[in-house]
Parts: C-alpha cells; structure tokens; sequence
C-alpha cells in the first residue's frame, strides 16, 4: 500500500483522514483521523486532535491523542496533552505532561 | 519518487492548507490550498479540489482549481482538468480533458 510522508519542509494546516499509515516529518496543525498508525518523527511537529489505531511518537506532540490500539513514546520526544488508549509505553528519556487513561 | 518531500497516499484525505517546499505527490485526495515551491504531480488515481501556487505542476488525475505557475503546467492524457491555468509554459497532451481558462503572460504584439 502507498506510503504516505508528510516531509519535513511541508506544513499543513487542516485535516487528514483516511485508511493507510501516515509519517509526519513536516508540521500538521488541526486534526489527525487514520483507521492504521501515526508515526511523528524527529523532526515531525503535531498540533492536533488525533484519532488513529496506533500512534508512535519520536518528535513533538500537542494535542490529545484517542488510540484504539497503543501509544508509544519514544525517548526524545515532546508531548503534551491527554491520551486514551489501552496500551501506553513511554520510553526513558521521552518529555510528558497531561492525562493518561488506559481503560482501567 | 520517493526522493519527494511529500506523498499523500491513496488512502488519505487531507482537508486545508499546505505550505513550504520540497515536492508533493497527490496519489489520494486533496481539498483546500497548496502553495509551494515545487513540483506538484497529481497521480492518475490522486484527485485535487483545490487552488494551487507553485513552481510546477503535472497532472495524471482528476482536478479541480485555479493554478499559477511560475514555471510549467503539465495535462497529461489521462487527466481530467476544470479551473483556469496560468503559467509561462503550459502543456495540453492529446487526451487530456480541460475546461477553463489559459493564461501565458506572454507578452501580446501591440496592434492586436
């Protein structure tokens, strides 16, 4: 399936929906709603309300985050905001604050 | 083609503005305003509804906006194009569907 990749000179402000994986490299502001997995790189900036099945977070995040699936982040990343899913992993070294709720 | 700066896939829809540089290829769909200081390609499966400002610009698939140019706009055969172009350069291949207006700024001779 094509591959989607938001590069790192791009900046969207808006919405992206749809059914495949999305890599952020660039910056996204608005809203995030994908049936497969967010990856945010390095380099990648979101701010957005994001609904996905997975998300995985290596660069800067502010938003709240609805996962069916799990939540991963990375060291080195930066997020802010709430997260809802029901597998959550935060690696040594990554930057958090808000709420997290895993179903419990 | 995946030396571009941005590919939104077949199963993505992007709604609102896309801005900077480095090139993009629509292979999905696109609503909104881009602006950028590439190559635009719109693939035979991608569709675009939305005002374009860029360097380049080729499109496979279905459009529909205004683009300007400051190089080069490419219909190709299997396009399906309804807005107004302008460009220094404009292509229109033989199969290419297109309505709108063309625009060259090519500078006109005085006595016509």
């Amino acid at each position: 399936m094509a591959n989607t990749v938001i590069g790192e000179s791009i900046v969207i402000d808006g919405e992206i929906t749809g059914n495949e994986d999305l890599v952020v490299q660039g910056t996204v502001k608005g809203r995030i709603q994908l049936t497969e997995s967010l990856f945010v790189e390095e380099s990648g900036a979101v701010e957005a309300e994001i609904e996905t099945q997975n998300v995985e977070v290596s660069g800067k995040v502010t938003g709240n985050i609805t996962a069916v699936d799990k939540v991963e982040l990375k060291a080195e990343c930066r997020m802010v905001g709430d997260i809802k899913a029901p597998r959550i992993l935060m690696a040594d070294g990554s930057s958090y604050r808000g709420n997290i709720d895993m179903n419990v | 083609m995946s030396e571009a700066a941005c590919v939104i896939g077949s199963g993505i829809q992007v709604r609102g503005n896309l801005s900077g540089s480095g090139d993009l290829i629509v292979q999905g769909r696109m609503e909104g305003h881009v602006a950028l200081e590439a190559h635009v390609i719109v693939e035979e499966v991608g569709s675009v509804v939305a005002d374009i400002e860029t360097q380049e610009l080729t499109v496979h698939g279905k459009m529909t906006g205004n683009t300007n140019a400051s190089e080069r706009i490419s219909v190709t055969s299997t396009a399906t194009l309804v807005g107004d172009l302008r460009a220094p350069r404009i292509v229109l291949e033989d199969g290419a569907r297109f309505r709108g207006t063309i625009e060259m700024d090519v500078p006109l001779p005085d006595d016509i």
